[in-house]
Formats: C-alpha cells, structure tokens, sequence
C-alpha cells in the first residue's frame, strides 16, 4: 500500500470521501428482499389453495369440473409466476447487491443462493408444499443476512398473512 | 464557494481496470471553468434528481452540453449507452490523480 494510500485510508476515519459510483443499473441503490418474500409466501398460498380444492369424482356435475379446473389453473398460473419472480428478485440481490466482502462475512450466501434457486424451479415445477416452505426458509435466510449487511436488525415473525409462516422483517425507526 | 479539489472514494467495478473498488480519486472542480472537457478524460457526473456520483470516461464530445460518457470496463457498465448524454451541469470535474 502506498503512503498517500495509507494517509487517505486515515482521513477516512475523519472526513470520509463521498462514494463514487462505477457500475450499477442506474445505479439507483434500492434494494429489498422483500418483494421475494412476498413471492415465496404467494406459492405457499397457491400450494394450499390447490390442497383445498374439492376433489373430483365420477359422479361430479359439469360445472364442478369446470369450477375445479378454472381454479387450479390460476392456483398453478400464480403459482408458476411467483415462483419466477421470486428468482428474479434474488438473482438481482445475488448479481447486482451482494459483493465479494459480504461473501467472505456470510460464506452461506452462494449456497443459500443457489439453494433458493433450486427451491424455486421445485417449487414451480410440483405440487410440493414442502419445496415451497423449504424456499421461503431460505429466502427468509437471505433477507437477514441482506439486512445485516446493512447494520440493520432483524425480527422474524409470523407473517399476516393466510400461509401463517414467518417474515424477516427490518427493525427501521 | 467551491473547494477546487474534491476526494472521492470509487465503489464498483465498470471502470476497471483503471479504477478499482477502494481505490481514491482527487477531482479538480475547476478544470472545466476556462475550458470545456474533452473525450477521453475521465469525470465525475452528479446525476440528476439527487442521484449518486458516478465516474465515466468521455467517449465523444457531442456538443458544448452534451457528452456521450462510457465505462472502461464496457461490459459491465451502465453508461449513455442506457441513459443517455450528459449535461455539462452534470459534471462535477475531472479526475486529476487516483490513489490505490
């Protein structure tokens, strides 16, 4: 390291330098895992919606057939969408948000990220509450290392809504 | 009354390898008083709407108030190739000496 390097590193201490931006879309700076929250829990309730469903028999009428089918495929459309969204708004925190520094703190994070993935294709692809658990487990995970990141604490409650299972939540003033 | 030089301390990665995360750059705000920039130097842009610094190379002068910036490393920069021109009120200065 270079002398003037090691008198700037020590005014930092003192009067830090503003942030110059290289990279970043925009770069806007708005981050939150809470979209794939959101996400993660709506294929939870699609999981249990289509569990409720009234089963079908030989003697159904035609338009119980028509009702149960009409109802699983939008049960599935959303299913199938959330669970894509829910990719799409971890690949943004993993690609665009999380940098090389916060891996060497928290080494889980490609793992957690890449099982997220994983979860979620499951999740999309069956019928499979416990895939669906298993991605909100992990994306919940996520957001309390996203939030450590930031110097921010946590609470995990129980989310209100339908699916009754947990949130990571920022304690913000 | 503006400080002449400004200190700045870059964060990512779209100017490497000339700029690297942690690396310091002083900023002269006067440069641009007696003349205006020219392509290939290196500038700090204030975005509008309150939005943060950047550091972009000049790629081509458009006009007196219009420049077309771009990012050293082009494939992984968001530059005027997505946003557009810069304004010269834009320009805060430019970059006169990096600290690594």
């Amino acid at each position: 390291m270079s002398l003037l390097k090691e008198v700037f590193n020590f005014l930092e201490f003192f009067i830090p330098a503003k942030k110059v931006y290289a990279h970043c879309d925009i770069p806007c700076g708005i981050y939150d895992p809470h979209l794939a929250q959101v996400s993660a829990h709506t294929v939870i309730r699609m999981n249990m919606l289509i569990s409720q469903l009234k089963p079908l028999s030989t003697g159904s009428k035609a338009e119980e057939i028509n009702d149960y089918n009409h109802k699983l495929i939008r049960y599935t459309d959303i299913k199938e969408k959330h669970s894509e969204l829910c990719k799409q708004e971890l690949r943004i925190l993993w690609g665009d948000y999380f940098k090389p520094e916060h891996v060497q703190k928290f080494p889980e994070l490609h793992e957690l990220f890449w099982k997220s993935m994983k979860d979620a294709s499951k999740a999309k692809q069956e019928i499979n509450m416990r895939a669906a658990e298993e991605l909100l487990n992990t994306v919940n995970k996520i957001a309390e290392i996203f939030w450590k990141t930031k110097g921010i604490e946590t609470n995990r409650v129980k989310a209100p809504y339908p699916t009754e299972h947990d949130i990571v939540l920022p304690k913000l003033d | 009354m503006q400080f002449p030089i400004k200190r700045f301390r870059v964060e990512d990665y779209s100017m490497a390898p000339t700029f690297l995360p942690n690396d310091y750059v002083l900023v002269s705000t006067f440069s641009y008083i007696f003349r205006l920039p020219r392509a290939n130097e290196v500038i700090i842009i204030k975005l509008p709407h309150n939005g943060p610094f950047i550091i972009k190379r000049i790629e081509r002068v458009l006009s007196a108030n219009k420049y077309f910036v771009i990012g050293d490393n082009k494939n992984n920069s968001i530059d005027s190739r997505k946003f557009g021109p810069i304004d010269l009120k834009n320009i805060v200065g430019r970059v006169i000496l990096k600290i690594r």
